[in-house]
């Protein structure tokens, strides 16, 4: 009863048709009756919790959670998606565009691209705040298409056919554009070299495709970068993806020898010579299925799974997922480290319950 | 940012947070719901394009908690699990660094 309750408390069953145990017991004593306590305390978070770094490099990391709840889990991810802030172009002057791709378009698409600015050395921009060097990040734009003239006079090659995204440029000093009504589109009081150190902004990749022109056509833009966040608009999300995934568990049941150990290594083991998440040990009748690598691969869950809902199988073999183990995937644009990513979205939970708490 | 809508000594309450959403609510109520004294919590968010979440917090009274103290001590734990993950996050990232 109790291996019953426990396993229906701790795993989600992934069947065939359905899964199975998928709700989370919110109320903490429900197991008060069976002398058994699962519920949430910070102290035990703070004894239970484990966190491994499986792979990280600049774009991309992988880790894992253990013994944490969905509801933290969730809370980061969704944090990482929509509320860590980055800059992003915001406001696109445009002096002069021939091109097929009308000015909107053309804005909307320069907005997506990724600044490489690190965002904590800016402030947000305000409603009627003027663009300074510590909220907003000038970039220009100025590309003709044309052909080539020859020494000899004739027209030879055709030049920026593609406009890329190292067309556009830092302007340290603030917009570049003249004065309107009395007025600069921007307003600031010193250098931005002063306010990042050494280092250069501009795009995080240089490769982007931004338009297609064609000989005689024309590009000349300003673009003004500020720091929002995701949820405003997607441009401001730091990251691709971000998602998390429960553990799966290859759990045997029964063992599974003779003939049903043949029949399991032809459906779910030898689909590949390189697949060696399961194993035989014996001959004959003897023979019976070892799991090598008890969370499977991308591979062979599924074909597990399916397996599970053919006949006499269900007794046999499952796939569970433990509801309290993650595998937290973060794949970001470029602007941030991962790492960083995670380490902000965690400060501003903390930030988000600080509030309420003053206000309390 | 809450408005709790009885008094303070009052063992039920909604709370209303606003400018959250999903995020904070459900963190809130599965912390909540560890306390042995919360005989319920829930959260809902009245309106998906106003930038508010209500939390309903009642207690049984025992022990003296009210409804907002349970929610303090809730929001302490949220701040206390964000400190455990950081700490281990660095933690894995040192030993990730020493293993290669």
């Amino acid at each position: 009863m109790l291996e019953r309750l426990e396993e229906q408390r701790h795993y989600v069953r992934a069947g065939a048709e359905h899964n199975a145990n998928v709700n989370e017991v919110a109320y903490g004593g429900a197991y008060a009756s069976v002398g058994k306590d699962f519920a949430f305390s910070a102290e035990r978070f703070r004894e239970t919790f484990a966190l491994t770094l499986t792979t990280s490099d600049e774009e991309r990391c992988v880790f894992e959670l253990e013994g944490c709840s969905p509801a933290f889990a969730n809370a980061f991810r969704r944090i990482i998606l929509s509320e860590v802030p980055t800059m992003a172009i915001e406001k696109v002057f445009v002096v002069n565009n021939t091109s097929v791709v009308a000015d909107e378009v053309f804005a909307h698409r320069l907005g997506l691209v990724p600044i490489k600015a690190d965002p904590a050395m800016f402030e947000y921009r305000g409603e009627g705040d003027a663009a300074n060097e510590t909220n907003t990040i000038v970039l220009k734009m100025h590309v003709r298409c044309h052909k080539e003239r020859n020494p000899d006079g004739t027209l030879g090659e055709v030049v920026n056919r593609s406009v890329y995204s190292n067309a556009l440029t830092w302007c340290p000093e603030g917009s570049q554009l003249p004065e309107e009504n009395g007025a600069k589109y921007s307003d600031f009081k010193r250098s931005q070299k002063e306010v990042v150190g050494d280092q250069e902004l501009g795009c995080v990749h240089d490769d982007i495709l931004l338009v297609k022109l064609a000989p005689g056509q024309e590009v000349e833009l300003e673009c003004h970068c500020v720091k929002g966040i995701g949820q405003e608009h997607a441009k401001w999300s730091p990251v691709g993806t971000c998602w998390y995934k429960m553990v799966p568990e290859i759990t045997i049941l029964e063992p599974i020898t003779g003939a049903d150990a043949d029949e399991f290594m032809k459906k779910c083991a030898n689909f590949s010579e390189t697949h060696k998440c399961y194993a035989c040990e014996g001959k004959g009748d003897k023979k019976t299925v070892k799991v090598v690598e008890s969370r499977g691969c991308d591979f062979c869950v599924e074909r597990v799974r399916e397996l599970t809902g053919e006949p006499g199988w269900a007794d046999k073999i499952a796939v569970r997922k433990r509801k309290d183990h993650f595998i937290f995937t973060i794949e970001t644009i470029g602007q941030m480290a991962p790492g960083t990513i995670f380490k902000e979205a965690v400060k501003i939970l903390a930030s988000k319950a600080q509030n309420v708490l003053s206000t309390l | 940012m809450t408005a709790p809508r009885r008094a303070a000594t009052s063992n039920e309450a909604t709370f209303t947070l606003a400018g959250e959403d999903h995020t904070l609510a459900n963190a809130l109520r599965h912390a909540l719901n560890g306390n042995a004294d919360v005989a319920l919590c829930g959260y809902s968010v009245p309106h998906p394009m106003k930038r508010e979440a209500r939390v309903r917090v009642q207690t049984t009274g025992a022990n003296g908690t009210t409804a907002q103290g349970a929610m303090r001590d809730a929001l302490l734990d949220v701040i206390s699990v964000c400190d455990r993950v950081r700490e281990a996050y660095e933690d894995a990232e040192r030993a990730f660094e020493r293993e290669r």
